[in-house]
């Protein structure tokens, strides 16, 4: 599939989606991962004006901002946790940095802070596989569920981006007892 | 019997009674209620006085850390004139934990002293400057003291009284180590550290044993509520180095750094807590600009017991 296609069939399984609320979980192939966490940000930006927060464990806030830049998201409109970034912590205004990928109560701490805002409509987590990495299948799978259910709560959106991988996959079977659905693109 | 007569009786005349007149009985009492309005509403606004002085006299038997979060996990508070132990290991802000509750209770005009067997007064007083906590004017008007002892020049004297009393400590022990500074009369008290005083023991255990037991029972007599820094292992099983101050303290508080990977999480436990509810669950904990910060409904990810 080329990039455009996968756009495509990303927007088609977001808008089979009418509930603006609930928990998904998107894994892509390695490959694929950039174009399906692009897509997703500017349909819940530019489609539905929506207002999130972005949890970016790969990259750093700024790594991100200029991409979304390049697709001409509002970058405004979203609120960032950042866990790479570990030399230089970041200056960017709308963006808080994380100690590191294994801080889970941090993480967790600073996603009920931003989402105490209530231009907050959505959270996105970029990503599972990532978190899987630092910590292992039963930490994270408590991490996973602790969070889905205070966003649930607060009746908010929720993506969860998890690759296409052995690890990740083991993780597949529990995600889908608690999230409204697993979409493979 | 006389009771279900007259119950019996009032039934009859209301059953018997019109409505009207009924209604003519009431309207007549009415002026009568009127008149007597003024009166029954004073005793009701006694009343309310009343139940208002003893519900801040309940407050007032409690006292309140002010740390954001931590006082949320107690039904009240810690009761007045406890003893309470702060357990942790290295790094989990005991020190904080005992600074911050000193100076909030300073602030609301609790009069405060800060025993340091460890850290020098200007080493305190810079943490209290690095978290912006303003304690110049509150020492000024007498409300916040920090003083630091001697742990071992302490001990001597202890052992000199161990020796005369033939192992029994019945003296006042504030006239011969001077504890409380002379003229003072703290309503709260932290202790830096009992692990500092134990180990100016050395092997006399039963000197220490002796000496702390006392020391809990003064502060008790004098209604003072104390807090005892205790240093401990990391994920501690027993929170004191003689294993006896938890029992002899009436609350027990443990700091965590619980083990997430290559990183150290900070939580919180109030373990035990005599006369007063508390949550029973270990919650998160962060030590911020502004000093500690709990998170009642905060789980932790780090390790527990490891």
């Amino acid at each position: 599939m080329n990039p455009l296609q996968i756009r495509k069939k990303v927007v088609a399984q977001l808008t089979k989606i009418k509930s603006k609320q609930g928990i998904y979980t998107f894994v892509s192939k390695p490959e694929d991962y950039f174009t399906v966490n692009k897509a997703i940000i500017s349909y819940l930006t530019k489609n539905l004006k929506f207002c999130g927060v972005y949890i970016s464990l790969n990259n750093s806030c700024k790594t991100m901002l200029d991409l979304f830049d390049k697709e001409k998201i509002d970058t405004k409109k979203l609120w960032f946790i950042e866990s790479a970034d570990k030399e230089q912590k970041s200056k960017i205004k709308n963006c808080v940095s994380l100690h590191s990928n294994q801080s889970l109560t941090e993480l967790s701490l600073s996603i009920s802070t931003a989402c105490k805002n209530d231009m907050i409509k959505f959270v996105f987590l970029d990503s599972i596989s990532t978190l899987l990495i630092y910590n292992n299948l039963e930490t994270t799978e408590r991490f996973v569920h602790y969070m889905v259910s205070k966003i649930r709560n607060l009746g908010f959106f929720a993506v969860l981006i998890s690759i296409d991988e052995e690890k990740s996959n083991k993780l597949i079977p529990i995600l889908s007892q608690f999230c409204d659905k697993i979409i493979k693109i | 019997m006389k009771k279900i007569l007259s119950k019996k009786r009032m039934g009859t005349t209301l059953k018997a009674a019109p409505r009207q007149k009924r209604f003519a009985i009431k309207t007549k009492i009415s002026p009568k209620l009127k008149k007597q309005r003024p009166l029954f509403q004073k005793r009701v606004s006694f009343a309310k006085f009343s139940k208002d002085t003893k519900k801040t006299q309940k407050a007032e038997e409690f006292v309140k850390t002010g740390i954001i979060g931590f006082d949320a996990l107690l039904d009240q508070g810690i009761p007045k004139g406890t003893s309470v132990l702060v357990a942790g290991g290295t790094g989990t802000g005991k020190t904080i934990f005992c600074l911050q509750t000193l100076f909030n209770a300073a602030q609301r005009g609790e009069k405060c002293l800060y025993l340091s067997f460890e850290e020098s007064e200007q080493r305190l007083k810079k943490h209290l400057d690095d978290f912006k906590w303003d304690w110049r004017d509150l020492e000024k008007k007498g409300l916040l003291k920090i003083v630091r002892k001697e742990p071992f020049s302490m001990t001597a004297s202890i052992e000199a009284m161990l020796a005369k009393a033939k192992g029994e400590l019945l003296i006042d022990i504030n006239e011969v180590l001077e504890i409380i500074p002379k003229g003072f009369q703290p309503d709260i008290i932290a202790v830096d550290s009992i692990t500092a005083i134990a180990s100016a023991f050395g092997k006399k255990e039963e000197g220490y044993r002796i000496f702390i037991e006392q020391l809990f029972r003064y502060f008790e007599t004098l209604t003072i509520t104390s807090f005892f820094i205790s240093e401990t292992e990391q994920m501690p099983t027993i929170y004191s180095s003689s294993g006896i101050e938890e029992f002899l303290a009436d609350g027990v508080i443990v700091l965590y750094a619980l083990k997430q990977g290559n990183i150290r999480e900070n939580a919180l436990e109030v373990l035990k807590l005599r006369g007063a509810k508390h949550q029973k669950k270990i919650v998160a904990m962060q030590i911020t600009d502004r000093g500690m910060e709990v998170y009642p409904e905060q789980e932790v990810f780090g390790k527990i017991g490891e």
